[in-house]
């Protein structure tokens, strides 16, 4: 081990023709950062697969194993190369018959990991026939377990009833979970970025993607928080906030304290920032989410 | 004037061949069977030379394996733990391990006998299903050593145990929330893992991953022996990566003068891209020699039904498990499968539900409408839930079966209670309704799944018996002879080798399995008791690794079973 920084994961799922590579690209694309990446690829049948660029040494191919021995070949041993080449952060796009929330569980044992997000893609057109073909039904139902994000992708080609029972299979398959729906996978960078806290720095106008699909939230105040019930508030937070970064003040600390915040993980670590009061900037899929009285500090203004 | 002929003399030569089907003499030149006969029919090819080694044994074609894997040459680095006795390819006797103190103290006998204190203990075949749900914790484990790692996988590959030990190198014993991570009721960590992540986090702290791992010249030569003590002389290695570094280790092993066994491994599709896989597959097929045969394709579907991830049509799991696990989109299999047919490639296709079976028949259907493929010989393998519709389709589009009977004595109980329940349990790898629909078959191991020995899959097949004595579906019990066509010439069509192997007919490789006794003369339920003395090869004799006074492996205990045949 290197005893470098802690590798967020960020963990892509959905059904073949999801767009999970026009998504890996739009990520790898803008990323400023090294970015390790672990694509499927079956040459000819995953023809996406072309687009991921592959010139940085940092994408590597998972070939599949069998489900048998899948401890000796397959995403093990590519996620362990992974970390070897010290990127800023791994981006892995499971198989389309892959169940991200197994695959986010490297994140979670690997202390060299972190699991930053998981990110299940639908195709809104094919959606609903998808979940009733009794070859793959339940295989795409059991994709978004787990995922802190549902996109609804394609939406641009599906017609006004294909959206509503798209809607309503998502409502049925994964209640709850943060929806936003994408016609070419365009999520903000902003909302992706494991590694920056380029929020806090970007322009205030809301909402910040093109459809009023996502939301920035934010949050100053002098309010100094009492650390148990700011941690339970934090444990409380709806799943519609995907991203929650800045400064908290809590009681009793000297300084202000780094708030990093995905989809109901969170850290609170100490920093070095001089600045006092405490500062959040989130992004969530609904509009006009009440920060303030979600974490208990509505009372005092900055 | 060349050498004398020689000329082998048995007790019974079983043919299996339609001309000739029973045989006292056979003639070998050139390593192969140049007459088959008597005596006198072999004299008249010039002088011979009568070996009577064999005069009061029984010889029969060399058995032919058409779905094992030579990971049994590397699965015997490690310590077996399985319920059922097994022999080792050193013709030792493992496992028949009862309880999980049985377990515990064949693990501490084994610890006692490392040298080296680091080393892991790694070991395999562990099978709780057995045990009346009593489970295997660390407390049990961390009995064997405290100090030495310990990594226990369970016969079906999808579960570890270790020990404290374990849990402490790869950070997991402060974990919450991994699913991979067993708890038991008051909420400590068992030391189980299950999914691949907690699996193989596991395994690289312990740095034990290479077991599972390609294939080299010493373990296919340990493999050998394994094939030499069941009378195997052919054998498919259904799934391998085909890579330069693995078509070494073959070419190497099989060019060895003593190496007792003919192979043949498959590109696992999986592992390539589908333009690759192809090209690599033709390029194969034109290498090889006369103990190396390439060019197979395997193409994984679905799961096991035992590890409750096989694909099955409704009703689904009979305990009420979700359905199992495709490999990969049916929509890309099909593609997959499509182009291999398509390019003139024989695959054999693994299909363990009756989902995935149905559902490659019909892409096949699709693809040889397409494409014709005369001859095409593709072969479903596993195929444990065909019923009498699949069947009906595979014999018309003449697809083979390879059907997994040895699943009837080791899961038979589970399937019956667990997976399948009682009425699809008694038709699971219908033998007799392949054969009432005339489908060509073959019946097999998957080494090291079960263990490889034709003979005993030949008795799954004829008696259907399970290991707590219950005979699962008699209708589909099939008669001894066709069990043991089967495992020769049926197995040998299967792997496109039955102008070379398969029968004892002339011009065919000189490989036969050497019996104590004759399979056709002992009652059905005594089949798995004829002994495997060794095999000939290419008419070289190789004798088995097996002790002569060694008791059968499985040790099958079963009180009623004569009065339930």
């Amino acid at each position: 081990m290197t005893g470098g920084a802690i590798i967020p994961v960020t963990v892509i799922g959905g059904f073949l023709g999801s767009g999970k590579t026009t998504l890996v690209n739009r990520i790898l694309g803008a990323s400023r950062s090294r970015t390790a990446v672990l694509v499927n690829d079956f040459g000819e049948i995953n023809v996406d697969a072309a687009l991921i660029r592959s010139d940085d040494g940092l994408t590597m191919e998972l070939s599949g194993g069998c489900i048998c021995c899948s401890m000796a070949e397959g995403i093990g041993p590519a996620i362990f190369r992974a970390i070897e080449s010290n990127p800023d952060e791994i981006l892995i796009e499971a198989s389309g018959v892959g169940e991200p929330r197994r695959v986010a569980e490297f994140a979670l044992l690997d202390r060299r990991l972190k699991l930053d997000m998981v990110i299940t893609l639908a195709n809104a057109v094919e959606l609903s026939a998808q979940l009733d073909d009794p070859l793959i039904g339940d295989t795409v139902a059991r994709q978004f377990d787990g995922a802190d994000l549902v996109v609804l992708n394609h939406v641009d080609a599906a017609s006004p009833a294909q959206m509503a029972t798209a809607r309503a299979a998502l409502r049925r398959i994964a209640p709850g979970r943060a929806i936003a729906e994408t016609s070419r996978a365009e999520l903000p960078l902003e909302l992706l970025s494991a590694t920056t806290l380029s929020i806090l720095s970007a322009p205030q106008s809301a909402p910040i993607a093109h459809d009023e699909v996502f939301f920035r939230t934010r949050l100053e105040t002098h309010h100094s928080f009492e650390r148990t019930a700011f941690e339970a508030a934090l444990n409380a937070l709806p799943a519609t906030l995907l991203r929650l970064k800045g400064w908290v003040a809590i009681d009793g600390e000297p300084t202000v304290m780094l708030l990093q915040y995905v989809a109901g993980r969170w850290e609170l670590t100490a920093s070095d920032d001089p600045g006092s009061g405490t500062r959040l900037v989130g992004i969530a899929t609904a509009a006009d989410l009440p920060l303030a009285r979600l974490l208990g500090a509505e009372t005092v203004a900055l | 004037m060349s050498d004398p002929i020689k000329v082998f003399k048995a007790k019974m030569i079983r043919t299996m061949a339609r001309n000739t089907p029973e045989a006292t003499h056979v003639a070998v030149r050139d390593g192969r069977i140049l007459a088959v006969g008597s005596e006198a029919d072999c004299a008249t090819w010039g002088d011979i030379v009568v070996d009577t080694r064999f005069e009061d044994k029984v010889l029969m074609p060399g058995f032919v394996e058409a779905h094992g894997h030579a990971m049994e040459g590397t699965v015997w680095n490690d310590l077996f733990l399985g319920y059922f006795k097994r022999t080792a390819p050193d013709g030792s006797i493992e496992g028949g391990l009862k309880d999980i103190e049985a377990v515990v103290a064949r693990l501490q006998a084994h610890e006692a006998t490392m040298t080296d204190p680091d080393a892991p203990l790694i070991a395999w075949g562990f099978d709780p299903i057995y045990f009346d749900g009593a489970r295997m914790s660390r407390e049990h484990l961390d009995r064997v050593s405290t100090t030495r790692p310990i990594l226990v996988t369970h016969a079906s590959f999808h579960l570890i145990n270790v020990n404290t030990l374990v849990l402490e190198r790869a950070d997991m014993l402060g974990q919450t929330n991994v699913e991979g991570i067993l708890r038991d009721a008051d909420g400590q960590i068992t030391g189980e893992l299950q999914e691949m992540a907690a699996m193989s986090m596991a395994a690289r702290a312990v740095g034990a991953t290479g077991a599972l791992r390609g294939i080299d010249a010493a373990n296919l030569r340990t493999f050998g022996k394994a094939a030499v003590n069941a009378g195997v002389t052919t054998s498919a290695d259904l799934h391998q990566s085909m890579t330069d570094e693995v078509v070494a280790a073959y070419q190497t092993a099989t060019a060895e003068a003593d190496f007792p066994v003919r192979m043949v491994p498959a590109l696992g599709a999986i592992q390539w891209s589908v333009k690759d896989g192809i090209e690599r597959a033709l390029a194969l097929k034109k290498q090889g020699n006369d103990k190396l045969h390439l060019g197979l394709v395997k193409i994984m579907t679905d799961g096991s039904i035992q590890g409750f991830t096989g694909r099955l049509k409704w009703p689904g799991y009979h305990n009420g498990a979700p359905n199992g696990l495709w490999n990969l989109p049916p929509a890309s299999l099909k593609e997959m499968v499509k182009a291999y047919s398509a390019a003139g490639l024989q695959m054999h296709l693994h299909v363990n539900g009756d989902q995935a079976s149905e559902f490659i028949i019909d892409v096949l259907t699709e693809a040889l409408t397409e494409h014709p493929f005369p001859d095409h010989r593709h072969t479903l393998q596993h195929c444990q839930m065909a019923d009498a519709a699949q069947f009906a389709k595979m014999k018309a589009l003449g697809i083979s079966a390879n059907l997994f009977a040895n699943h009837i004595f080791y899961w038979g109980e589970q399937h019956y209670a667990l997976t399948m329940g009682p009425d699809r349990a008694r038709r699971m790898d219908a033998c007799g309704t392949a054969l009432a629909h005339g489908v060509q078959m073959s019946i097999h191991s998957d080494v090291p799944v079960t263990p490889l020995n034709p003979l005993f899959t030949a008795w799954c097949a004829a008696n259907r018996i399970t290991s707590a004595g219950r005979v699962l579906g008699p209708q589909e019990c099939i008669p001894v002879e066709e069990a043991l066509k089967a495992v020769t010439s049926g197995a040998a069509y299967q792997l496109k080798l039955d102008h070379l192997v398969g029968t004892i007919e002339v011009g065919k490789f000189a490989d036969f399995a050497v019996l104590d006794s004759d399979p056709l003369s002992v009652d059905a339920i005594d089949l798995r008791k004829v002994k495997v003395l060794g095999t000939v090869l290419g008419g070289e004799w190789q004798p088995s690794n097996v002790p002569a006074d060694q008791g059968y492996a499985p040790d099958v205990m079963l009180p009623d079973v004569l009065e339930l045949a």
